[in-house]
């Protein structure tokens, strides 16, 4: 039970690095709907705003876990780390 | 790092991966051999701190970098998307000032507001830099929690 508990989506890492990444990533977005929506109508921009935000929130979590091991040592190519840091640099393609 | 607690970390990594960790003069003589080294002991690290109850510290920093890290490997999509919003929103209050489409409200200046933030997050908070600080937060609390593990 535990276990599936710490494997689901939405576990404490799925929520705070992979969702919380998707919805800043797409909440400029979810504003532009939101205030292209308003131009038509109050209630469609409350409407079409948060599902926008929902959606494509829900799709790049899925996306971001599936490219997160793809990605991992996007990191260590950011930049040459120095000899001292090497020490640091062994956790940093988890 | 203080010379002592170095020294520590190096006698616990000896004791756990069953080899000594290079000295300064070896790893300046073959630093790819102490790389694999250095790569070995991060994976045994990362392996033997899984338990979330038992090392809540780890799981908290291991979080936190993913959280950055994520959002850095997002960077291009996050800007390209806070970018183009940004225009539209512009464009739209262009429309409204040329007397084109409605008077823009609160609500299109606060939409406006959280792009343009957005975009300078993106561009500005987003960094190698960023990303290291937590980095090097999780590296400290993963070599601080090796001094409760045992060899097996």
């Amino acid at each position: 039970m535990e276990k599936n508990k710490q494997e689901g989506f939405l576990d404490v890492y799925s929520r705070n690095a992979r969702l919380k990444v998707a919805l800043l990533v797409i909440l400029p977005l979810s504003g532009v709907v939101g205030a292209i929506g308003l131009n038509f109508s109050v209630a469609m921009g409350a409407v079409a705003s948060p599902l926008s935000a929902v959606g494509f929130t829900l799709l790049l979590a899925q996306l971001g876990g599936t490219l997160e091991a793809r990605n991992s040592p996007i990191f260590t190519s950011c930049g040459e780390v120095s000899r001292a840091q090497r020490s640091f640099a062994i956790v940093m393609a988890v | 790092m203080n010379p002592y607690t170095l020294a520590r970390y190096h006698t616990k990594a000896a004791a756990l991966l069953g080899k000594p960790l290079p000295t300064a003069e070896q790893e300046g003589e073959d630093p790819d051999s102490a790389d694999l080294v250095y790569e070995a002991y991060g994976d045994l690290l990362r392996e033997l701190t899984r338990d979330r109850k038992t090392y809540p510290l780890v799981f908290q920093e291991l979080v936190n970098y993913g959280f950055r890290r994520n959002l850095w490997g997002m960077k291009a999509i996050g800007t390209a998307i806070a970018a183009l919003s940004t225009a539209i929103q512009v464009g739209v209050a262009v429309l409204a000032l040329l007397g084109k489409s409605r008077q823009p409200g609160a609500g299109d200046m606060a939409f406006l507001l959280v792009d343009v933030f957005m975009l300078g997050c993106w561009l500005f908070l987003i960094t190698p830099d960023w990303v290291r600080v937590a980095a090097e937060a999780y590296a400290d609390r993963l070599l601080a929690a090796s001094e409760n593990l045992e060899p097996k």
